[in-house]
């Protein structure tokens, strides 16, 4: 989906340790969680050895999730393209399973530890059926929207760790038009007909059983490449902006938050909602940062922006565009206030 | 200590990014360093063990299953309940949070909610338990007739005249309660006169509030042998309901021998003019509905500029207080106050070159 996203992958940090693929370490002081480090060091309060805990880039089976490699390319057992994951890597002793460490080292029984990465919650986030994956609100359940060339809509449901789960007991409608689930209930399924044009958006609204909160409402826009399978190009307007950093200067710093504000608008008008997160929180890190340099100026509508891009983040994994609208004009009220306040 | 903690978010945003996919990863910071010290400061009042909220926030195994809540009435701006606008007046008692709050305490509850390994702090001292927060006052006015919440009352709001049994005039520099039931006490109004809806506000009280005055050391007159009507409103949490309790919290109350006396003025109309300079101390709106949307107080000057004194864009009736200002604002004679709902209380006090606060 939005294959041109693509682009904005950041430079990667070199290996943290030769694990066999390419690996990210986050180090920590176990006593003092604030003094983190990119690079092995020793806490600057207590003189501890921070602890680094590796998450990696594993290339998966949309429809195998156990299956875990280092490289691009095909499933061994379907042939389907394999998807990048997040995981975690950890070492483990075979006879003690619960001695887990994040660095390599010897069991009580003195062999070496092994090696191994398991799947996180929220570790994929990538569609199974070549559709559009979203995040109910409960933050469990998650959930695919495809739509087929002979207009059938279909609606998978996964749990936390995207393993799909029986979609029989979840009522829901698309366009109000209702759902029924397949007799397998790997789907719910709904003919809405062949769009007539595009991008063709889709309103689904979900009940959950035995839940007692409201429906939730997920807003599916489908645009051509998708139906054809072809790599969607970007749009000749579409921005490209340099690899994230934080500018030195207060001018810097705003101008790039107005650069995120329009890459936002352009994502909304788009509805790539899932990708909104990356400029929304760019900004709001950038704009942290201008308020540790003006916080008598910007302090105010910085409390709005910081708001308005979490709210963008979490209405985007869910989907709904009602929502990310109403997020979006927080912080476009956050961006008129920030103007204002530094022309004063 | 800022910019390391971006470089980490980077980092960890670059992982999330190949996959192109938002992914959850840990958070960057913990309970113990980073969350618990704002909810301390802008929660425990009521969200301690035996407080007026459901849950204690002060503890990490009871706050964690509450974070999606967490989150959203942070996002939403819900909780603190905190009503005027930010940037809007400078208040007392304001319990904003501020940006840095915000990212800190949604980035932890998206982020797996890490507990940190530094050790526990001591938790917040109790307030049903705690003194006086100024000492021993100078009145302390118990109910002689204690307030019974029933069985069956989930909600309840008594009212109670106090007698001060003072035989002069007294001037008041501050107010506060301390509860008996502060688990159920959610909200104190301090009237001067015989009747808990009309006569001088005096002093709104909520939980965590500790004393209650206004800015300068300025007072409140109480007239000889007058009485002080006081609204307290409870509700019960699910681990009282059904239960039959009591409550006889006491209202304590400083005076000053001192003190120039403010003035409050009770303003019926959407606009009201200033014919001498005075200071501005504190604005207290009249009864408002959930439904009346928003209000909005003005200053227009003498020289044509405009001031917002007070926006609250979305009215909840159960925590609107009286509004101190942090410092007295000066009103230069021939201001205009405009109200968007013609029904409020101000405390005002002459400046030097006012002659007298009589409007």
């Amino acid at each position: 989906m939005f294959l041109w996203l693509m682009m904005f992958s950041l430079v990667l940090p070199a290996p943290a340790q030769d694990v066999g693929r390419e690996a990210f370490g986050v180090w920590l002081c176990p006593i003092h969680r604030d003094e983190q480090s990119t690079e092995a060091a020793n806490c600057p309060v207590c003189d501890r050895d921070m602890v680094e805990r590796l998450l990696a880039p594993s290339y998966s089976c949309p429809m195998h999730q156990h299956i875990d490699e280092d490289h691009e390319g095909a499933c061994p057992i379907c042939g389907m393209n394999l998807v990048v994951t997040t995981r975690e890597l950890q070492w483990f002793c075979p006879d003690a399973p619960e001695i887990l460490s994040p660095v390599p080292g010897k069991c009580p029984d003195g062999v070496d530890m092994l090696l191994r990465s398991i799947p996180m919650a929220h570790g994929d986030h990538n569609a199974k059926h070549g559709g559009i994956l979203f995040m109910a609100p409960n933050g469990y359940h998650h959930l695919e929207g495809t739509l087929d060339d002979e207009g059938n809509f279909r609606l998978y449901l996964y749990n936390d760790f995207t393993k799909p789960i029986d979609a029989s007991p979840f009522v829901a409608r698309v366009n109000d038009r209702g759902l029924e689930p397949s007799a397998d209930g790997e789907f719910l399924l709904a003919a809405v007909g062949q769009p007539t044009s595009f991008p063709a958006e889709y309103v689904v609204h979900l009940s959950f059983p035995g839940a007692h909160e409201e429906d939730a409402r997920f807003d599916f826009i489908f645009v051509e490449s998708m139906m054809t399978g072809a790599v969607a190009e970007a749009p000749e307007d579409f921005l490209v902006l340099p690899e994230f950093r934080i500018p030195e200067t207060s001018d810097g710093i705003y101008a790039a938050i107005k650069d995120r504000d329009d890459r936002i608008k352009q994502l909304i008008e788009t509805g790539a909602w899932p990708d909104l997160y990356i400029p929304a929180l760019e900004a709001k890190d950038l704009m942290l940062a201008l308020v540790d340099k003006e916080p008598d100026i910007v302090g105010v509508p910085a409390k709005k922006l910081v708001r308005a891009a979490w709210l963008l983040d979490v209405f985007g994994d869910m989907g709904n565009r009602v929502e990310i609208e109403r997020a979006y004009g927080l912080f476009a009220e956050s961006m008129l206030e920030l103007e204002v306040a530094r022309a004063r | 200590m800022h910019a390391r903690a971006i470089a980490i978010s980077i980092l960890l945003s670059s992982v999330a990014v190949v996959g192109s996919a938002h992914e959850t990863s840990e958070s960057r910071y913990n309970y113990r360093t980073h969350v618990r010290p704002i909810f301390v400061e802008h929660c425990g009042g009521c969200h301690i063990n035996g407080g007026v909220a459901p849950m204690s926030l002060l503890e990490y195994a009871e706050a964690v299953p509450w974070v999606n809540a967490i989150k959203m009435q942070v996002l939403e701006r819900t909780m603190p309940p905190w009503l005027p606008a930010d940037g809007i007046g400078d208040f007392r008692h304001q319990r904003s949070l501020s940006a840095e709050e915000i990212d800190i305490l949604v980035d932890w509850a998206i982020g797996l909610t890490p507990e940190g390994a530094s050790p526990a702090p001591e938790p917040a001292a109790d307030e049903s338990a705690a003194g006086w927060s100024m000492g021993e006052p100078d009145w302390t006015l118990i109910p002689d007739e204690e307030i019974v919440i029933g069985e069956d009352d989930y909600e309840l709001q008594a009212c109670r005249v106090l007698s001060t049994t003072a035989t002069e005039s007294s001037m008041a520099t501050a107010f506060e309660v301390r509860p008996v039931l502060a688990g159920l006490l959610r909200r104190v109004t301090i009237r001067l006169g015989g009747s808990c809806d009309v006569g001088v506000p005096l002093a709104t009280w909520l939980p965590g509030q500790g004393n209650v005055a206004l800015a300068g050391g300025a007072a409140l007159a109480i007239p000889a042998a007058e009485e002080l009507a006081v609204s307290f409103s409870y509700a019960k949490s699910w681990e009282d309901e059904g239960k039959r309790l009591t409550d006889r919290s006491a209202v304590g109350v400083w005076l000053t021998p001192t003190a120039n006396a403010v003035r409050s003025i009770e303003i019926t109309e959407a606009s009201y003019p200033f014919t001498e300079e005075v200071e501005l101390l504190a604005f207290f709106p009249g009864a408002l509905g959930d439904d009346e949307g928003s209000l909005r107080v003005d200053m227009k000057r003498p020289d044509g500029t405009t001031e917002q004194l007070l926006l609250i864009e979305d009215i909840r009736p159960a925590w609107i207080e009286k509004y101190v200002f942090a410092e007295p604002l000066v009103v230069p004679s021939g201001s205009e106050l405009i109200l968007s709902h013609p029904a409020a209380w101000i405390d005002v006090r002459p400046t030097a070159r006012g002659s007298s606060a009589g409007q």
